[in-house]
């Protein structure tokens, strides 16, 4: 599907011949609200505050004291967003391959539940997460009634585990979606041919399926991980003790009163994920090739 | 009165409060572009969940033509947020410690004394206290009090001492609240030596870090955002005892398990919470109007439904029997035995104090370690 | 191949409990009589429901969501419809890479956007409001109607349009009487899901706010402070919601992934 789908739509021209025009209300609510933002939030993080006031004077400070100042957590959520990104990918991976590949009829239910659970709202995910690890909590009930285990998993709530288990499930639809959404695009013909000449099912899940799938992929992972790098709720209720860094941007701009350090904090943690992304994905387009 | 010059304090008040009224008239109900035509004014309440009943009681709201829009925090953090962005709020409600540096900081406005009569009955005690009174103003309305007690399962352990924190038997079941002030204030109190908790050299902040960070790694089971979680995690026996709280917490969980506080023997800080008017208040006149309100006795005995405590004369007057032990109402000296209102620790100093962003960076490394 | 079958139905259902679980349980407890959000489960009860109704603040927040979430709704579906249509007419490379652009707000972490937001109006001198939180809300729902009706846009058979158009109708009259109902349900569906987004979201609305409640703020402060399952209704009352208008969105919108 190439360029020439513009003139097929003859019947849309309407008063306007330029696709310019009607793209201009969106373009100007983008423009006027995300990139300016973003340009000011950014020369921002290069001012200081003095006396509770926002000094526009051009400074390094804040970026350095990124660097030395509270460089564990920034590591730790880095790790955490990585680990929570491959889990969200791979589940979600999974999920939307059984979809795509192995549930016939009940396709579009699965699919379908996937869609639903990406309403509901993010706070009351949490809450359920932390009533279902606590120690009276619904798996440690339902572990103890099996006879897995025989007193309540303590660290199973208030720990970097719960933060993985809830921000994977949140993305989880996230994942799913995407994921799917590039699975479909895959031909059977092409998988049926490759069967028939005879490569065993992990070599059409590696030659095949995945590179077919990268995109979706990628842009899961990525969703995935730029979440995480900027969560500041879901540890704060269910991590315990751990404090992830958004947890420490956050109050920046509010009793901290350093607004340009918060700023500095969040492109730095910004950048730092989009280079670890971009290397997920250079490692991605490497599977699959001979 | 009695302690070297009744230093006032701040803090730590409310993390979290629950409203146990019953109904209420759907005074909730807001207009999003205030109509002129509309007798009722759009009036904006930022604060503590509960600290605007005393708002809701007899036909104050409908005689004085206001339309409450309440909006609850989570954190004392959104406060000076949303002041500092100039969000046309026109009462809030911060903890007492934090007055001064929003003072300074020129988010706030000074009472207009001549506004709220009702002033006149509120005791000494808390209208003269340090931190609402400054440069020959007043800065904030009293609407309550109380101090930063241990909160602690009477089931499983009878603390008299702050240090029984340490104990090894209840390694993991220690809870820490996500609040700069109230836990470095208190963790000072036994830890730092110093005269005046708030008023520490920056070697005696190092060791108040060093304690809490040992606390949060060894003892701690969570650091909780606020005290319903706290309650909650204590209702279901994930926590033992807590580096400060408050009065009510217990009554927020009555019902599930039985709770208690006590005031440990190295003595706690106390505070007072008041309705503060920002600097961009677009309801000046109305906000001092409702600031009078909440000191109308039905008004703050509507605060003893949260158990918390009432500071006018007449309403200490007029409390039931059950309420009136909650607080040592009669011997304020008492309390001051163990609570101390301690004055805000200041923003700036020569050095020879550890100031208010020395804290913060303290605590930020605590959160991080 | 049976145990494979088997083996699959297996891990089927585990990643449909792993999904739904935490929804059904907050669902679930929202009606039970305990005070605590937790099993067992001793009877039935409304009374979180009757205290959610009677909350101070709850009349408030739920009216606040609804006017944001129309706005949301109304604006999204305008903006949104003249924007796929101006995609459709560019090269399938450029309108990809639009497209992308546009979908960065969706990429930030929303404490971020928060934040950034709250600063560019307080620079502007806006005044926070419900306006303040619609506008926030846009860059998120934008991009999703977007790409969404965009994505369905593309596979439309127009022949009919240019079928109106030979027999002598102006552009404008072939849109409006051809084209337009058309797409409509589409649009619909796509702003509906635009509405849902909006009436989940609560770290935008936070930051943004003036004065006031939107419902995941009322959750969000009932979080807080209560710890009974009155806070399970609100949150059973938002996804009861979300859903049902996600459920007409993709009626509408004959969804396929």
């Amino acid at each position: 599907m190439a360029g020439g789908v513009a003139r097929s739509y003859r019947g849309l021209s309407i008063p306007l011949r330029k696709p310019a025009f009607l793209l201009v209300p969106a373009l100007v609510v983008y423009g006027s609200l995300f990139v300016a933002a973003v340009i000011y939030f950014f020369a921002m993080s290069f001012w200081s505050v003095k006396s509770f006031r926002i000094v526009p004077q051009f400074t390094l400070a804040n970026y350095h004291s990124v660097l030395t100042v509270n460089v564990k957590p920034f590591l730790i959520t880095l790790a955490v967003a990585f680990l929570v990104g491959m889990t969200a990918t791979v589940i979600g991976f999974l999920y939307a391959w059984i979809i795509r590949f192995r549930a016939g009829r009940f396709g579009s239910a699965l699919l379908f539940i996937a869609l639903l659970t990406l309403f509901g709202g993010y706070l009351m995910k949490i809450y359920a997460w932390k009533t279902m690890l606590g120690g009276n909590g619904a798996i440690n009930s339902a572990l103890i009634s099996l006879g897995i285990i025989d007193s309540p998993i303590e660290s199973l709530l208030y720990s970097p585990l719960a933060v993985v288990i809830s921000l994977s499930h949140f993305l989880l639809p996230f994942t799913i979606l995407s994921s799917y959404a590039s699975l479909r695009g895959i031909d059977d013909a092409e998988i049926d041919s490759a069967r028939d000449l005879g490569a065993t099912p992990w070599r059409i899940l590696l030659d095949i399926t995945i590179p077919r799938a990268r995109s979706g992929l990628l842009a899961g992972f990525s969703l995935a991980y730029l979440i995480s790098t900027g969560d500041y709720l879901t540890a704060q209720f269910v991590g315990g003790k751990m404090a992830l860094y958004g947890q420490l941007i956050a109050p920046q701009f509010g009793t901290f009163f350093n607004w340009p350090l918060g700023a500095a904090m969040s492109f730095s943690i910004l950048a730092t994920s989009t280079m670890i992304i971009s290397l997920v994905a250079f490692c991605l387009s490497r599977i699959g090739r001979p | 009165m009695q302690q070297s010059g009744l230093k006032r304090v701040s803090t730590m008040p409310g993390m979290s409060r629950r409203s146990f009224m019953a109904a209420s008239a759907a005074m909730g109900a807001t207009s999003m572009m205030p109509n002129t035509a509309r007798a009722a004014t759009q009036v904006n309440w930022l604060g503590w969940q509960g600290y605007d009943d005393p708002l809701r009681t007899g036909t104050f709201l409908a005689d004085s033509g206001i339309d409450l829009a309440a909006t609850y925090l989570s954190s004392n953090d959104e406060i000076v947020t949303k002041l500092a962005a100039r969000a046309p709020i026109d009462i809030v409600t911060p903890y007492m410690g934090y007055v001064p540096y929003m003072r300074e900081a020129n988010l706030i406005q000074p009472i207009n004394r001549s506004k709220v009569p009702n002033l006149d009955k509120v005791l000494p005690v808390f209208l003269n206290d340090s931190n609402i009174n400054a440069d020959g103003a007043l800065w904030g309305v009293p609407l309550s009090w109380g101090g930063g007690p241990m909160v602690y399962d009477p089931a499983v352990v009878q603390p008299t001492s702050w240090h029984d924190l340490e104990k090894p038997e209840f390694k993991g079941k220690i809870g820490i609240m996500d609040e700069a002030l109230g836990m470095m204030l208190t963790t000072s109190i036994f830890v730092s030596g110093a005269d005046v908790a708030s008023l520490i050299t920056p070697k005696q902040l190092e060791e108040v870090k060093k304690y809490l960070i040992n606390l949060k790694k060894v003892h701690a089971r969570a650091i909780f955002p606020s005290y319903g979680e706290a309650a909650d995690a204590m209702a279901r026996g994930e926590v033992v005892m807590t580096l400060g709280g408050a009065e009510w917490l217990p009554a927020i969980v009555a019902e599930k398990k039985e709770l208690a506080y006590i005031y440990p023997k190295e003595g706690c800080f106390a505070f007072l919470d008041s309705y503060v008017i920002p600097a961009s208040a677009p309801n000046v006149d109305l906000a001092h109007a409702m600031a009078n309100h909440i000191l109308t006795v039905p008004a703050q005995l509507t605060l003893t439904a949260n158990n918390y405590a009432v500071l006018t004369s007449d309403a200490i007057e007029a409390l039931p029997d059950n309420k009136k032990t909650m607080y040592p109402y009669h011997d304020i000296a008492k309390f001051q035995e163990r609570c101390t209102f301690f004055p805000m620790t200041p923003t700036e100093t020569d050095g020879s104090f550890a100031s208010w962003p020395e804290w913060l960076a303290a605590w930020q490394e605590v959160i991080a370690a | 191949m049976k145990p494979m079958n088997v083996f699959w139905a297996f891990v089927k259902v585990i990643l449909v409990v792993v999904l739904l679980s935490p929804l059904v349980l907050v669902v679930l407890f929202a009606f039970s009589d305990r005070a605590i959000s937790n099993f067992p489960i001793t009877g039935f009860s409304l009374r979180w429901w009757r205290d959610m109704f009677e909350f101070s603040s709850f009349w408030g927040a739920f009216k606040n969501s609804m006017i944001v979430g129309a706005w949301v709704g109304v604006l999204t579906a305008v903006i949104g419809t003249l924007a796929s249509l101006g995609l459709l007419m560019l090269p399938q490379r450029r309108a990809n890479l639009l497209l992308l652009a546009l979908a960065l707000p969706l990429m930030l972490p929303p404490l971020f956007l928060g934040i950034m937001l709250l600063v560019w109006y307080l620079f502007l001198g806006l005044q926070l409001g419900l306006m303040t939180v619609v506008f926030s809300h846009l860059l998120i729902a934008l991009p999703f109607f977007i790409i969404v009706v965009y994505a369905r846009l593309q596979s439309f058979d127009l022949i009919a349009v240019d079928a109106a158009r030979d027999l002598g109708a102006s552009p404008l009259r072939a849109f409006m009487t051809v084209t337009l109902p058309i797409i409509q349900p589409v649009i619909v569906g796509a702003a509906l899901m635009a509405v849902a987004l909006s009436l989940d979201d609560f770290i935008l609305a936070s930051f943004t706010i003036g004065g006031g409640n939107t419902l995941p703020i009322m959750v969000m402060s009932t979080l807080r402070t209560s710890v009974t399952p009155m806070t399970n209704a609100v949150g059973t009352l938002l996804i009861a919601l979300s859903i049902s208008f996600m459920l007409v969105a993709l009626r509408l919108t004959r969804y396929r992934g």
